[in-house]
C-alpha cells in the first residue's frame, strides 16, 4: 500500500469534481521485462478495427504512447522527429502503433474521429492509433509517461522499452543533440545486432490513467 | 494519520498577489497565468556563498519539480551570468513532496517554491554585483506548461558591519539535518537502506513510517511502495530498484522523510539529508 507520507494526490478529471481514487491493486504496476514475451494486447484502432499483438508474428512492432497536448510529445511532433521515425519504420516493414491511454475527459483523450484528424493534421504515419481509455494496454506495459516507446520483435519478445531519446526537455533544439534510442534500436535490430540501450528512462507527462478501484 | 492530503477538487480563480520579497533585493517579476517568478538575493558578502533564489509563487493546485522529478516532469534549470562567469543551478532545493497521479509518482513542490543557486563571491568585490539570469521550469496541474524567464538583479555588496539578519540563512534555506552513517545494499530487485536510529536524533517515540527521495532518478522505482522492515536499533527501508540498468554509485544521496509516533500520541514528520555508503 502506498505510504501517504509527504504525498499530494492530484485529480485527473478536467472539470475537478471528486478526487480520483488512487489505490492500486495489491502490487505496483506490472513490470514487462526486456528479453521475455511482451504483454499481449487486444485493442481497438481509431479505424474501428481490432489490433492484437498475436497478429504480428514475424513483424517488428513499435508501441508509442502519445498525448497530443503534452509538451514532450509536442517536441517530437513539431520537430518532425516522430513522423520521420514512423515513416522510416513503415518503410522497413515495422508496424507502428500509437496508443492513447488517457481516460475520457482527460488531457490527450480523443474520439476516433479526432484521432484520425490529428494523424492527418500532424502528418503522422502510424499503422494505427489504438484507443485505450481504460488504460489496459498502458498498464500492461507499465507505461507511465508520454512519450513511452516499446519495441517487440517478430517472436513476440520485448526488445526495447523506455524513452524516445536521451534529453529530458520540451526544447525542440534538443532533438538533434540527443541520443536517439528508438532510432538506434530499430536500426540495430534490423541489422541483426544487439540493442545497445534496451531499457532507458522515459520522460514526459504522466499518462492520465483511469484510477484503478 | 501521516501527512498525506488531497488537492482541492475545484480551484477557484485566484488573483495572485505577491507575497513580500523573500530576500532584500528582488528582480522584476515574470508573471504567467500560473506563476509569479522572481530572482531574489540578500546583499552579496565578499568571499561568501551567496544564495540567489529563483522564487516561483505558484497558483494553488499547480506544482513544479524537485531535482529528481520522479517518474514524470523535469527539474527547473537556472543559469546566472555574473562578472563573466556562468553558474548553473539550482543547487539547493526544498524538501520534496510525493505527487501521486493514479499511482504514478513524481517529486515536486507546491505553493511558494524557492530554488537556490549558490553564487560564490570573490574575496574582493566592488560596490555592487549585476546578475543576469535565465531560467526554465515546468508547472503542472492536470496539464504541464513549460515556462521561462529572464531576470536581472543589481545586488549591493555588503561592506563593513552587516545587520544581523543577513548573517543568518533565510528560514527556507535551512537544510534538514544530515545523516552520514546510513548504509545501502543493492540486489537486482531492491535497494535496501539502513539508518541507525541514533542518527535520527534524540526525539522520543518510534518511527512508524519512512520514505526516501533519491537525488538521482536511475536508482529506485519512484512509483513502487517502499517497505519499512522491523529492526532493532535501525530503520530498514526496502525500495524496489529502477527498471533502467543500475548505475553504480559511490554514495546513495537524498532526503529521508519519517513519521514519528510520540509518547503523547501525536505524530510528527521529520526530514533528513542523507548520504548512504555501500554496505561492506
Amino acid at each position: 500500500m502506498h505510504s501517504a507520507l509527504f504525498t499530494r494526490r492530484t485529480s485527473l478529471l478536467a472539470l475537478g469534481g471528486a478526487t480520483a481514487s488512487l489505490v492500486l491493486p495489491g502490487t505496483a504496476l506490472a513490470k514487462p521485462q526486456v528479453g521475455v514475451s511482451a504483454p499481449a494486447f487486444n485493442g481497438t484502432g481509431s479505424d474501428g478495427k481490432a489490433y492484437k499483438l498475436a497478429d504480428y508474428r514475424g513483424k517488428t512492432v513499435v508501441l508509442e504512447w502519445t498525448n497530443h497536448e503534452c509538451p514532450y510529445v509536442g517536441k517530437h511532433y513539431r520537430s518532425g522527429n516522430m513522423q520521420v521515425l514512423q515513416k522510416d519504420a513503415a518503410g522497413g516493414g515495422v508496424v507502428w502503433l500509437s496508443v492513447i491511454s488517457s481516460m475520457p475527459d482527460s488531457q490527450g483523450y480523443v474520439s476516433a474521429a479526432q484521432a484520425n484528424d490529428l494523424t492527418k493534421a500532424r502528418n503522422a504515419a502510424p499503422a494505427a492509433v489504438l484507443l485505450d481509455p481504460d488504460g489496459v494496454i498502458g498498464r500492461a506495459y507499465d507505461a507511465r509517461v508520454t512519450p513511452t516507446m516499446a519495441i517487440i520483435d517478430g517472436k513476440g519478445t520485448l526488445i526495447y522499452i523506455g524513452g524516445i531519446d536521451s534529453i529530458r526537455s520540451t526544447d525542440l533544439a534538443d532533438v538533434p543533440k540527443a541520443a536517439p534510442y528508438v532510432k538506434d534500436a530499430l536500426r540495430r535490430h534490423a541489422a541483426g545486432q544487439p540493442i545497445a540501450h534496451p531499457v532507458t528512462q522515459a520522460y514526459g507527462c504522466t499518462i492520465k490513467y483511469k484510477p484503478t478501484a | 494519520m501521516a501527512s498525506g492530503w488531497t488537492a482541492a477538487a475545484i480551484v477557484p480563480a485566484v488573483v495572485m498577489l505577491a507575497a513580500p520579497a523573500w530576500a532584500r533585493v528582488e528582480s522584476a517579476p515574470v508573471v504567467t497565468d500560473r506563476t509569479r517568478a522572481t530572482l531574489e538575493a540578500d546583499a552579496a558578502v565578499p568571499g561568501a556563498a551567496v544564495p540567489v533564489a529563483l522564487r516561483l509563487q505558484l497558483k494553488p493546485g499547480w506544482h513544479t519539480y524537485w531535482r529528481n522529478p520522479g517518474d514524470s516532469g523535469e527539474p527547473a534549470s537556472v543559469t546566472l551570468h555574473v562578472q563573466g562567469r556562468d553558474i548553473k543551478g539550482p543547487d539547493v532545493w526544498p524538501v520534496p513532496e510525493r505527487i501521486d497521479a493514479a499511482g504514478i509518482i513524481s517529486y515536486g513542490h507546491h505553493g511558494d517554491v524557492v530554488l537556490v543557486t549558490t553564487l560564490q563571491m570573490p574575496a574582493v568585490a566592488g560596490a555592487a554585483v549585476d546578475i543576469d539570469a535565465e531560467a526554465t521550469w515546468l508547472v503542472c496541474e492536470k496539464v504541464c506548461v513549460p515556462e521561462t524567464g529572464r531576470f536581472a538583479l543589481h545586488l549591493p555588496v555588503a561592506t563593513g558591519s552587516v545587520p544581523g539578519d543577513t548573517r543568518s540563512a533565510p528560514p527556507r534555506l535551512l537544510q534538514p539535518p544530515s545523516i552520514t552513517t546510513a548504509l545501502f545494499a543493492r540486489t537486482a530487485q531492491n535497494l535496501t537502506l539502513r539508518v541507525p536510529t541514533t542518527a535520527l536524533g534524540a526525539a522520543d517515540g518510534r518511527v512508524i513510517e519512512a520514505y526516501f527521495f533519491p537525488e538521482r532518478g536511475d536508482q529506485v522505482d519512484h512509483s513502487a511502495p517502499q517497505v519499512m522492515q522491523p529492526a532493532e536499533g535501525e530503520i530498514v527501508l526496502v525500495m524496489p530498484a529502477a527498471q533502467v540498468p543500475a548505475s553504480p554509485v559511490s554514495a546513495l544521496r537524498g532526503v529521508l522523510a519519517i513519521t514519528r509516533l510520540h509518547s503523547d500520541g501525536t505524530q510528527r514528520n521529520e526530514t533528513f539529508q542523507l548520504a548512504a555508503q555501500p554496505a561492506p
